[in-house]
């Protein structure tokens, strides 16, 4: 590289590296070998154009001392530290080729025998290696998957996404009863398969006995498909498939066989007193039909996005890609704080429902009780302490 | 490695449940942290006013905590470690 382009890199490098900093972009930029990911992200977002075409992009970065790549089961592996960077980088497609790089300058290029571009694959990529997964696909968008989520441009901001295995021990909380494998491959379907591809859906989860013995279903449109499992991660093309092509929900048994598709949802009149419309119709269904049946939990996820999940008439848990400022924080810190001290129950005086609050207490704190709304009836509820967060409905 | 500030920590209560500066600005805040030197509360660095880390900066009070509800781990700004 002339010494010219090598300062103009230098310098665009510099820039990303600020830019990251500004938007509180929750990749580690300042270790040692947050300068590969720097440089594949300046890559992504920036590769040569060539007669009119922005090619795609795909690298694998390593932060381990020891090449992570060696655990991918791709078939071909070529490893060459003395081939030039830039044409490594013209052979990775970001589907099924990827550039590989590493500290102590290891590079590579790996070449899977199937496609890798979508964020569900990424995430798995990231999950199997540990390393970054550095993409641009095809419709521009960068991409970054890494331990604590993923990190997205799409030419406007950068958005960031927690993994869907960090709001799992959310909803653990609230629903213990949820078979841990279900929850498991419900999150990763809901937030990088669906989610990710833009594909509305409701799945309604039965905790007790066969979902189709749940009382409120309308079973007129059901029909019943091949033996599909949430919990199979081989099956979720067929399910984002048929999901994609239905606006009626699944049923889903609680060991994660799907039982019934095109499944409506009723509640009763007391549910339309008591939990409030909030959302489209189909999370609003979604919520009065949990309210209704404490033995289900729900989950919903927007064309747009976010990926919800009801219990009991309440949210329990949003995944959706926030803008960095507002959406790191909460994954990743919830996950370093295990402490559960403040935790415990209030019953709302209205709807009658137990909720799980966590707590922060200060002896001597004379500032009066907080009032916040239950999240399943709305009425005002006081709750003595410094600090309360409602987390859910306590399952029976 | 043992931070070596923990002997800045006094028995402080919250000055108060929001980020009064943020309030005087008009601004919102994302999380709150309070200051375990004085007890003033103020927002975390993803908010977008960053005033916990200012206060550090200012004041050179070097350990807060997240008052977020559940929450009471301690963050070391100069050795940048939960301590």
């Amino acid at each position: 590289m002339r010494e010219t382009e090598s300062r103009l890199v230098a310098r665009r490098l510099a820039r990303l590296h600020d830019e990251l900093v500004d938007h509180a972009v929750p990749l580690p930029i300042d270790t040692a070998a947050g300068r590969l990911l720097l440089e594949e992200v300046d890559y992504a977002r920036f590769p040569p154009v060539h007669e009119g075409r922005i090619p795609p992009y795909g690298a694998i970065v390593s932060f381990g001392t020891r090449p992570q790549w060696e655990k991918l089961s791709a078939p071909t592996k070529l490893m060459s530290d003395d081939i030039d960077l830039t044409l490594l980088r013209s052979l990775a497609d970001g589907r099924s080729s990827f550039v590989v790089r590493g500290t102590g300058g290891k590079q590579g290029i790996v070449i899977f025998d199937r496609s890798l571009e979508s964020e569900a694959s990424a995430a798995r990529l990231r999950a199997e290696t540990g390393a970054f997964v550095v993409q641009r696909v095809r419709d521009g968008l960068v991409r970054v998957c890494g331990p604590d989520g993923v990190v997205s441009w799409e030419g406007v901001e950068w958005r960031f996404k927690p993994l869907a295995e960090q709001h799992a021990a959310q909803v653990r909380r609230v629903v213990p009863q949820l078979d841990a494998e279900v929850l498991a491959g419900l999150m990763e379907l809901c937030v990088h398969w669906l989610s990710a591809g833009q594909v509305g859906a409701t799945l309604v989860v039965a905790l007790r006995g066969p979902a189709r013995l749940l009382h409120y279903l309308d079973h007129s449109a059901a029909t019943t498909p091949p033996p599909l499992s949430v919990a199979c991660r081989d099956h979720f093309p067929a399910l984002r498939s048929v999901l994609a092509q239905r606006d009626r929900a699944v049923l889903v048994d609680p060991d994660g066989t799907v039982a019934a598709l095109d499944v409506g949802l009723s509640w009763s009149d007391r549910a339309d007193r008591m939990v409030a419309s909030v959302g489209g119709m189909r999370h609003t269904s979604a919520r009065r039909f949990s309210f209704e049946e404490p033995d289900a939990v729900v989950f919903v996820v927007s064309q747009d996005g976010p990926a919800t999940v009801f219990s009991d008439g309440t949210p329990v848990t949003e995944v959706r890609a926030d803008p960095c400022l507002s959406g790191f924080p909460l994954a990743r810190l919830s996950a370093v704080d295990p402490d559960r001290d403040g935790e415990t129950t209030v019953t709302c005086p209205h709807c009658e429902r137990v909720l799980l609050v966590d707590q922060t207490r200060f002896e001597d704190w004379d500032g009066g009780p907080e009032r916040l709304p239950c999240p399943v009836c709305g009425t005002t509820l006081s709750l003595d302490a410094y600090r309360s967060a409602i987390r859910g409905v306590v399952k029976p | 490695m043992t931070c070596a500030h923990l002997d800045q920590i006094r028995p402080v209560r919250p000055n108060s449940r929001r980020c009064e500066e943020c309030v005087a600005q008009g601004d919102g805040w994302v999380h709150l942290r309070m200051c375990l030197t004085c007890g003033i509360v103020a927002c975390c660095d993803s908010s977008p006013n960053r005033h916990a880390s200012a206060h550090h900066a200012s004041a050179g009070h070097p350990i807060a905590r997240s008052v977020e509800p559940g929450e009471s781990w301690r963050w070391c700004y100069i050795d940048e470690e939960l301590v």
